[in-house]
């Protein structure tokens, strides 16, 4: 059969059993539903509206002594305006975070470098009106007004950095009680003397800098023992450590005898709390939200094997853990992710819900899951991949080493134009190639066209007193075997091979 | 005054022309002879016992085992020196020392029993140099003898053949007329030490010398007053005439120093009298200042050259410039946390540096130290004396009342 010079072909490749590992999947996109921001000013969810905001800044403006402010990262314009109106009036604003060194363990948002840098300048801005000490681990987040003053002293502990956060993540608020705010006032007081490392200072030259702090007075009434609120207080910098908040986290997920709904933003599956959790699955149901979150997805494959039902909610960094202990349904709001940096080290604050504030958080929680959410799949084959939206994770990067989550959609089949092939035999299957699609298939038909190799026009004969099997001819230093049927091709390759190495088969 | 040990030293320096002249001289000179000191010592002690000094006293009982004639040259030794003389009415006055011719101590041998000096008699050709300043009544600075300089006096003319400079013959000059028959002391040449001249000779002839000395005073709190004078890089230590002492005690020149520069001194404060408002930041926190005085001059020893006197203590001058100075420096010196008990405690420490001005002062409340700055804001930032002192009464458990 003589060979066609050019001739189009295709391919239908069936995906159906291809394994998919460390996706999220949904039947569609999730969005958050709009919820009451503020519940009885007592609870509150980040929002667009702001109201913790607000309701922060009433506080603020009706501040009569001081204020004690810890945060990691700040940007919120609304908060500073009042916290310098309030300075202004005579208000000392006192404020714990980190400054030069942002650790990006605490949070690896594809945002963080615009947000680090927005808390930098805010720092530049307010140092001076506002006292400003710093450390590296510093990642508590909560406001105390007027804590010493027993009539008017309010105080709220938050998920959320007080910066956009506040408007655009899952996090939640509570107010907090007065022994609340008396304990979390002592983690302030050791955090300002005996946990910071450096001080905001204006240098002559007017720029803000933060040279390492000296001792605090010795005759200075500084008491953290009898802090009652979960924390973990523990840095390179005093040798007090307080670890009750994984205490009482541990104590919670061992000692919980009904289902267990935990979110958080980070979770390590090499700490305790992760294997207490994986234990605990051989007996209870659990829920855990998380973000969509590259970094925690060994943690999310083997708590999803160990049974541990994985749900992501996007950029979800609210810290809570619901529960029943003693029959009775119990919570537990933190600033820490379940992590060495936050249970281990660091600076982090929790509290015990119990009552209205427990159900208020309940039902947050229990609205965002049935709002929308992300089902995590430690592996799945793409023929079961039912869901009409896949998520899968992408290796690619987008700033420096990140890895960040595509979306692609799951369709039956796809058809891909390949590139021109140029190639001797038809048994040639070309490689199948995925483009930078969104859309995912389970079956990909390629077409290419297929171009013959022919002998050039000004190649002379070479074999005329030899008598080889196929006419040879040369051009320059090139080799020609020349051949005319498809079924002369394996015999031309046998030539080739025995005697003409580098030589090239055409068709005449 | 008290020995202060915060008054400043003062170092005052001038140049005195050095004068030269040539002269044949009689004069002792300080030898070191320690054999004859301690036969002089056997000699007083003899004599004070009664007994009689003889030649064959000093080989019994001083020179023991020697024969009689090393007693004999020992006490011509003392003789020729004139520490020793011969006893009045003794029969051998006239000859050569027998074993028993006795001698009694002359009043230069009682001088240089008491004092461990023996002085050398000699002439001979010296040249002398000398400086009229009021600091060294002794005049003279260098003794040197003729021989040595001779080859100095000689210069070459334009044959080249070496000849005499030839010099003038003239009085002694009247500055040195008393020290004649002084003991005084000489820092240079090859007659240094103590000398007493008792004589001018002939030749008294000045020399060319276009030399300087440089003389150097040190007052101190604490010490005695030093003088040394310097010649090519050469210094010497000069005892102080006594007569010298009284106007260079330092609780006098210090006065009267900064007195020439206009400034308050006060007696009993030890310290000058200045107003809050005239000091400056370096000595409201030091409590002292520098002058530089211009042409300082010592009563009856003339003016030194314009000299700074380093850190001399300043004293507020009224009760009102101490109590500003309290506040200032209670201010200035809180560069830390501090808690209500330890500013109290930082205010009385602050204190105590005005407790020898004799003021009542008032102590300055935290209160209104924090109410002051906290109007003092600059760029919109609050001074960190504002934080200071607020901070810890905020952050610390002790609740207000």
């Amino acid at each position: 059969m003589a060979i066609e010079k050019s001739t189009a072909r295709e391919h239908v490749h069936d995906r159906s059993n291809e394994n998919l590992q460390d996706v999220w999947i949904s039947s569609k996109k999730p969005t958050r539903v709009e919820l009451a921001e503020s519940m009885d000013d007592e609870v509150w969810i980040a929002g667009k509206k702001g109201e913790f905001c607000k309701n922060v800044v009433k506080h603020i403006e009706d501040s009569e002594e001081f204020i004690c402010f810890s945060t990691f990262l700040f940007g919120n314009e609304t908060i500073e305006r009042a916290l310098l109106d309030a300075s202004e009036r005579g208000v000392r604003v006192y404020m714990l975070c980190p400054s030069e060194k942002i650790d990006t363990e605490y949070n690896d948002d594809e945002d963080v470098d615009e947000r680090v840098e927005e808390h930098k300048e805010f720092l530049d801005r307010v140092g001076g009106r506002v006292l400003i000490r710093s450390a590296e681990h510093l990642h508590s987040k909560f406001i105390l007004i007027d804590p010493k003053n027993l009539e008017k002293r309010a105080g709220f502990l938050s998920t959320a950095n007080f910066n956009r956060a506040l408007y655009d993540n899952p996090e939640i608020m509570v107010r907090l009680e007065a022994d609340e705010i008396d304990s979390l006032f002592m983690q302030f007081i050791h955090g300002f003397w005996e946990q910071s490392q450096s001080e905001h200072v204006k240098t002559e030259e007017g720029k803000g800098d933060f040279p390492p702090v000296s001792k605090p007075p010795q005759d200075l009434a500084i008491e953290i023992s009898s802090c009652s609120l979960p924390v973990t207080v523990k840095s390179t910098r005093s040798d007090y450590e307080n670890l009750s908040l994984r205490e009482e986290t541990l104590d919670f997920i061992k000692s919980s005898d009904g289902p267990l709904t935990i979110s958080t933003y980070g979770i390590d599956i090499d700490h305790k709390v992760a294997k207490a959790l994986i234990n605990k699955a051989k007996t209870t149901d659990i829920t855990l939200l998380v973000p969509l979150r590259p970094a925690n997805s060994e943690a999310y494959t083997n708590l999803s094997k160990a049974g541990i039902r994985v749900l992501g909610i996007d950029r979800l960094h609210a810290k809570v853990i619901i529960g029943e202990r003693d029959g009775e349904k119990s919570g537990l709001l933190m600033t820490a992710n379940l992590q060495p940096k936050g249970l281990d080290t660091g600076y982090e604050t929790g509290i015990v819900l119990t009552g209205d504030r427990l159900e208020k958080v309940s039902q947050i929680i229990e609205r965002w899951m049935q709002s929308g959410h992300w089902i995590y799949k430690d592996s799945i084959e793409i023929g079961n991949a039912t869901e009409e939206i896949l998520v899968r994770r992408e290796i690619t990067t987008t700033r420096g080493k990140t890895q960040r989550y595509v979306e692609e959609k799951v369709v039956d089949s796809i058809e891909e134009e390949l590139p021109e092939v140029k190639q001797l035999s038809i048994e040639i299957e070309p490689e199948p190639q995925r483009k930078n699609s969104s859309t995912l298939s389970r079956n990909v038909k390629y077409r290419w066209k297929l171009e013959r190799p022919v002998l050039p026009k000004d190649a002379q004969r070479i074999d005329e007193d030899k008598e080889e099997s196929f006419p040879l001819f040369r051009k320059g230093n090139q080799i020609f075997i020349v051949v005319t049927e498809e079924n002369e091709i394996p015999k031309a390759l046998e030539l080739k091979k025995t005697k003409f190495k580098g030589a090239r088969i055409v068709i005449q | 005054m008290s020995e202060n040990s915060k008054l400043p030293e003062i170092n005052l320096r001038r140049t005195s022309d050095l004068f030269q002249i040539e002269a044949i001289v009689e004069m002792q000179r300080q030898v070191d002879r320690e054999e004859l000191i301690t036969l002089l010592r056997f000699v007083k002690e003899t004599l004070d016992e009664g007994e009689k000094l003889t030649p064959k006293k000093v080989v019994e009982d001083w020179l023991i085992g020697f024969p009689i004639s090393s007693g004999k040259r020992l006490l011509r030794v003392l003789e020729d020196l004139g520490l020793i003389q011969r006893e009045r009415g003794s029969r051998n006055i006239q000859l050569l020392p027998q074993p028993d011719t006795s001698y009694v101590l002359t009043e230069e041998g009682q001088n240089a029993e008491a004092t461990d000096i023996i002085f050398m008699p000699e002439r001979l050709a010296v040249v002398i140099q000398y400086a009229i300043d009021p600091l060294i009544p002794d005049r003279i600075i260098s003794v040197q003898t003729h021989t040595e300089r001779l080859k100095d006096l000689i210069s070459r003319n334009d044959r080249g053949w070496n000849e005499l400079v030839e010099y003038e013959s003239i009085d002694l000059p009247e500055e040195l007329e008393d020290i004649v028959g002084n003991e005084i002391v000489v820092y240079e040449g090859n007659r240094t030490g103590r000398i007493i001249i008792e004589s001018f000779g002939q030749r008294v002839i000045p020399s060319k010398q276009n030399s300087t000395i440089q003389l150097n005073l040190h007052l101190s709190p604490q010490n005695s007053p030093r003088l040394t004078i310097s010649k090519d890089s050469r210094t010497h230590e000069v005892i102080i005439d006594r007569n010298l002492e009284s106007q260079l005690e330092y609780k006098k020149v210090l006065p009267s120093l900064i007195r020439q520069t206009g400034q308050n001194w006060s007696d009993e404060k030890e310290a000058i009298s200045v107003r809050f408002g005239e000091t400056d930041y370096p000595q409201r926190m030091s409590f002292e200042t520098d002058l530089q005085i211009s042409n300082p001059e010592i009563k009856n020893l003339e003016d030194f050259e314009s000299c700074p006197l380093r850190r001399v203590p300043i004293a507020p001058r009224t009760a009102a410039d101490a109590q500003k100075w309290y506040e200032f420096l209670v201010v200035e010196g809180i560069t830390s946390y501090l808690t209500e008990a330890s500013f109290n405690s930082y205010v009385e420490k602050q204190k105590d540096n005005f407790t020898s001005f004799g003021f009542d002062l008032e102590n300055p409340t935290l209160e209104n130290i924090v109410e002051r700055f906290s109007n003092m804001r600059e760029d919109d930032t609050y001074h960190p004396i504002y934080w200071f002192l607020n901070t810890p009464r905020d952050l610390s458990l002790r609740r207000e009342e």
